[in-house]
């Protein structure tokens, strides 16, 4: 009886704390659909009177959205594909290798980990400054070729891959970097999904430094548009704003509802010991 | 799937990459950095404008480039001084021309200004927007998009509180009545608001109210806050009265949450930016009107908005970046700007030209903005000036809401503000 | 196995076998990691001793000047303060939040999917974008937050614009966009655990509070220390929120350390005293970083 009522309360805190976390979200989608002079109301008006799609149209050619979320995708996946490149390697080395130097290394890959983009824009604004690639996918992409945090990640799920595999592999000739790509990684599937996860998302939401690296529109990414819609002067076009912040989102939103099965299984050795 | 699809992939990655960044290289062209809200109309225009220029400038092509806010403009200047990737010209906030000119990142164009007639040139713009353009004695900034705080008053609800809807109060003492008169409330709650002042970071009326009392906030040189003389004081004061003795005004109105107060019905009279017209026009459904921003010894609304700034040092490019500057600061380019922003025509010959006659005709309350601009009066700004500015602010907000006396909060502000200014 | 044929196989075969091999393997994760995030520290480092500002455009050597300006900066200590308080209190909340939720949803029911996809949400959204809806939700007149209020009787309250709330206000956005981040992680560790430890102790009749504590906590360690980890470099997030919705405001109640830098890089454009911040900052995330990790490794 009391664990029945246990029970209850639980999922009526679950509730509580689900409406108060979809709260804004809700707010975004709804406004995303009102007209302009609905959004100041003197009460909140819970629903729109019409659904105004043309906010959509409008907000999509307020700025150049087209090209944004072209250039958005190009620069995610390219970083991904690097990242996921030079982790693997290094995790693979990390993990599966005894070497000179191995518990330095693995230090100063974590080490890594803790370095705020406050500490090295700067400094990376200069070197891209110098290697004359300010204003060019280079900038972009360049700075975030290796990732700490999917060394340690991959690392993590090599360790869990037992020793006799590797072994009955290497009596298949499968050494080295074939068996990192025909066995580890196929086995680290669900960590190298969680991580591209992790990555597309902190990349496509990056707003500072692509701000700082571009000028030009043909290379600049999604948002950076919707800070268009923030005016200074007057004030600012809160549905448009929404509206362009749920085109924005979307993609990565749906992404993971498909793959969260993934990123949980994935994130199970995070917490491993060597 | 084997090695060689993944190098193949790799390859098709990098060849892509390449490609990109290779049209990315194009020939060297004029880059104009402008930092106009957007939100579909008003980079459009800009487009339009610098199309125009092209076009009839075949051997000058220049790019807009749409550079963030003021704020971030300003920093990506700061940055590309430092990187070296300066853009030709940018529209950059008044403020900023101490800043950039002693930075480095700006250049001064006496020269060409000379070569363009000199004073003749200059007498084009009203005087008073040319306040803002120099430092060091030197010329740094032409006026391009400029605005002065102004003042709209709901009619219909001065007629219902039995004022005149046509004679907006005009002294401090008129609108604190006026303001009275038009706070309703219901039991305990205020419904409207006689008056708002928005505060923002820059702190425009602070400077509103002490100018209209004839005081100073900046000493001449830039290195001292005047904020503890007794003029400023008294507008403090009065400020703080309309908050907390009159009780007209809220002690917090953020910057974009006046015009839509005011659409809603929730303030009768609001001060705001000049460029804010197109927006009250758009969404007021209420008889409304403009007014000059009141005096208690003179008229003299700050001035804000930016200007016209050049970065190119190369002499080729300097030229033709004075070509595009001189163009677009010209009485036709600065009418069709300013019918189509809001901001000001700081080109007093536009005002002459049909298009704004017309304008003048259709919307008779733009006169008002005229007038203030023959007014107006130069905002603070020296190269240390910025930790200032947000101390005043932090003073400000801490006074109106009652959590730090004036007297002895503004006597600490200034001590902080100098020493902050004399760090930099 | 195929054979790799082909040169390049015979190519990567050798490189594969040789004693080389390993270093070859992170040389590029390295090499990149120290280009673009070790060389910038000590570039920072660097300039930190230097004064590099408005009126002074050259880097010039001033020694610990920055530094001492900086310890005696009177609003160096209140930063130092909101930073204590914005740490202390998301990294804890947000993960003992992701912990209780995971506990409560380690159970097939319907629309638990739903749930864990909606708790996730926040942390999906771009910063900028969850700024912007914070600055309109918690608006003193217009806001949701203060027509709820409004709706059980209470007055509003100023959540952004009065110095006493702004603070606690970013600490719930910052838990809001995180939590639901470690509840994942909490969930994939749950589901890893031994289930016969706690099958033997439900059939000795433990109470689901001691089992909790005297078997799932403890097991739960090296998650809880990765998770505490990964909070604290979440928690830079909060520099988005402070610049878009307070700006260190209102009178420096949500000045952060990472606002405080970036307000005296940009803002004031004092690059060597920024820098000297910097250094700082990164020295006290490194101590506590290592702190973290040596209680939750003893």
């Amino acid at each position: 009886m009391i664990r029945i009522l246990g029970r209850a309360v639980i999922y009526a805190a679950v509730l509580a704390l689900a409406a108060l976390v979809a709260m804004p979200m809700y707010w975004l989608l709804v406004s995303a659909f009102k007209a302009s002079d609905e959004i100041f109301t003197a009460t909140p008006r819970w629903l729109p009177a019409t659904l105004e799609w043309s906010n959509f149209a409008r907000a999509w050619e307020g700025a150049a959205f087209g090209r944004y979320f072209f250039n958005s995708v190009v620069v995610a996946l390219a970083i991904l594909l690097l990242q996921l490149t030079t982790a693997s390697l290094a995790a693979f080395a990390l993990a599966r290798r005894r070497f000179r130097g191995r518990g330095i290394i693995l230090l100063a890959v974590i080490g890594a980990l803790i370095i705020p983009i406050q500490v090295t824009f700067l400094a990376n604004f200069v070197t891209l400054e110098r290697f004359g690639w300010i204003d060019s996918y280079w900038a972009l992409i360049a700075p975030f070729t290796a990732s700490a945090f999917g060394t340690f990640l991959l690392r993590q799920a090599f360790l869990a891959v037992p020793e006799p595999l590797e072994d009955a592999a290497r009596l298949d000739r499968c050494t080295g970097l074939a068996f990192l790509w025909h066995f580890l990684l196929p086995l680290s599937r669900p960590t190298v999904l969680a991580f591209t996860l992790v990555a597309l998302v902190a990349h496509w939401n990056d707003y500072f430094w692509p701000l700082i690296v571009t000028n030009r529109d043909e290379i600049r990414t999604l948002p950076i548009g919707l800070a268009m819609f923030v005016t200074q002067e007057v004030t600012t076009d809160w549905n448009l704003l929404m509206a362009a912040t749920l085109f924005v989102a979307a993609p990565m939103l749906i992404m993971f509802f498909f793959t969260q099965r993934y990123f949980i299984r994935s994130h199970m050795h995070a917490g491993l010991k060597r | 799937m084997n090695f060689r699809r993944l190098l193949v992939g790799w390859a098709a990655l990098a060849a892509i990459a390449w490609a990109s960044a290779a049209t990315a290289a194009e020939p060297v062209r004029l880059s104009f950095w402008y930092p106009v809200d957007v939100g579909g109309g008003l980079a459009k225009v800009i487009d339009g404008l610098v199309a125009d220029f092209n076009q009839a400038h075949p051997d000058i092509q220049v790019a807009p480039v749409y550079s963030g806010s003021y704020d971030v403009t300003l920093q990506k200047i700061q940055a590309a001084k430092l990187g070296g990737a300066l853009p030709d010209i940018a529209v950059t906030e008044i403020s900023s021309v101490p800043v950039l000119g002693a930075l480095g990142a700006a250049q001064p164009f006496d020269d060409l200004i000379a070569g363009a007639g000199g004073k003749n040139f200059l007498e084009k713009f009203w005087p008073s927007m040319l306040l803002n353009c120099r430092y060091d004695g030197k010329v740094y900034g032409v006026p391009f998009q400029r605005s002065t705080p102004v003042m709209y008053y709901n009619k219909d609800a001065f007629a219902e509180a039995g004022l005149d809807p046509e004679k907006p109060p005009l002294t401090w003492e008129e609108l604190a009545n006026a303001a009275q008169k038009l706070t309703q409330r219901e039991g305990d709650r205020v419904t409207r608001w006689g008056l708002e002042l928005p505060l923002e970071a820059f702190n425009w009326f602070y400077y509103a109210l002490v100018y209209a009392n004839a005081g100073e906030v900046l000493s001449p040189d830039g290195s001292k806050v005047l904020w503890d003389q007794p003029k400023d004081i008294e507008a403090l004061q009065f400020w703080y009265d309309l908050v907390n003795k009159y009780k007209s005004t809220p002690a917090y109105t953020p910057w974009s949450d006046g015009p839509q107060e005011f659409v809603a019905g929730k303030a009768a009279m609001i001060w705001h930016s000049t460029g804010s017209q197109a927006f009250m026009r758009q969404h007021v459904k209420f008889r409304w009107g403009l007014g000059r921003l009141p005096k208690n010894a003179q008229f003299g609304p700050p001035s804000g908005g930016g200007n016209l700034m050049l970065y190119a040092t190369d002499p080729a490019r300097r030229n033709a970046a004075w070509t595009f500057i001189a163009w677009l600061s010209d009485a036709p380019q600065a009418a069709r700007w300013s019918i189509a922003s809001g901001y000001l025509a700081t080109n007093i010959a536009s005002w002459d030209l049909p298009e704004m006659q017309t304008l003048v005709k259709q919307r008779p309350e733009v006169l008002v903005t005229k007038a203030q601009l023959a007014d107006a009066k130069v905002e603070p700004a020296s190269p240390k000036y910025a930790p200032a500015r947000d101390i005043l602010n932090a003073l400000i907000k801490d006074v109106l809401a009652n959590k730090v006396p004036l007297q002895s909060g503004t006597q600490q502000a200034v001590a902080s503000a100098n020493e902050a200014m004399a760090k930099q | 196995m195929q054979d790799r044929g082909g040169a390049l196989g015979r190519l990567i075969r050798w490189r594969a076998s040789s004693r080389l091999a390993p270093y070859l393997y992170v040389l590029p994760a390295l090499a990149a990691l120290a280009l673009w995030n070790y060389y910038p520290l000590v570039f920072l480092v660097d300039l930190s001793f230097h004064r590099l500002d408005a009126t002074s455009p050259t880097p010039t050597w001033v020694g610990l000047e920055n530094y001492r300006e900086l310890f005696t900066a009177p609003l160096f200590g209140r930063v130092l303060r909101n930073t204590a308080i914005y740490t202390g209190l998301t990294v804890p909340l947000s993960i003992g939040l992701g912990l209780a939720l995971a506990l409560a949803l380690n159970r097939r029911f319907p629309g638990a999917r739903l749930f864990r996809t909606l708790f996730y949400t926040p942390v999906v959204l771009p910063t900028v974008a969850a700024a912007t809806v914070g600055l309109w939700i918690f608006n003193s007149n217009y806001g949701l937050a203060n027509y709820l209020l409004g709706l059980i009787g209470r007055p509003p309250i100023g959540w952004l614009t009065d110095s006493d709330h702004a603070l606690w206000t970013i600490v719930g956005i910052g838990v809001w966009k995180t939590f639901g981040y470690f509840m994942l992680v909490y969930l994939a560790a749950l589901q890893a655990l031994p289930q016969s430890v706690l099958e033997a102790a439900r059939l000795d009749g433990a109470r689901p509070w001691d089992r909790f504590w005297s078997i799932t906590w403890p097991l739960l360690r090296p998650t809880t220390w990765f998770a505490a980890v990964i909070a604290l470099i979440l928690s830079f997030q909060a520099f988005d929120f402070v610049n878009i919705m307070t700006q260190g405001g209102p009178s420096n109640a949500t000045n952060l350390l990472v606002f405080y830098i970036y307000q005296h890089g940009f803002q004031y454009f004092r690059l060597g005293f920024a820098a000297a911040i910097a250094v700082v900052m990164f020295g006290l995330v490194y101590a506590i970083t290592a702190l973290v990790s040596l209680w939750f490794n003893r």
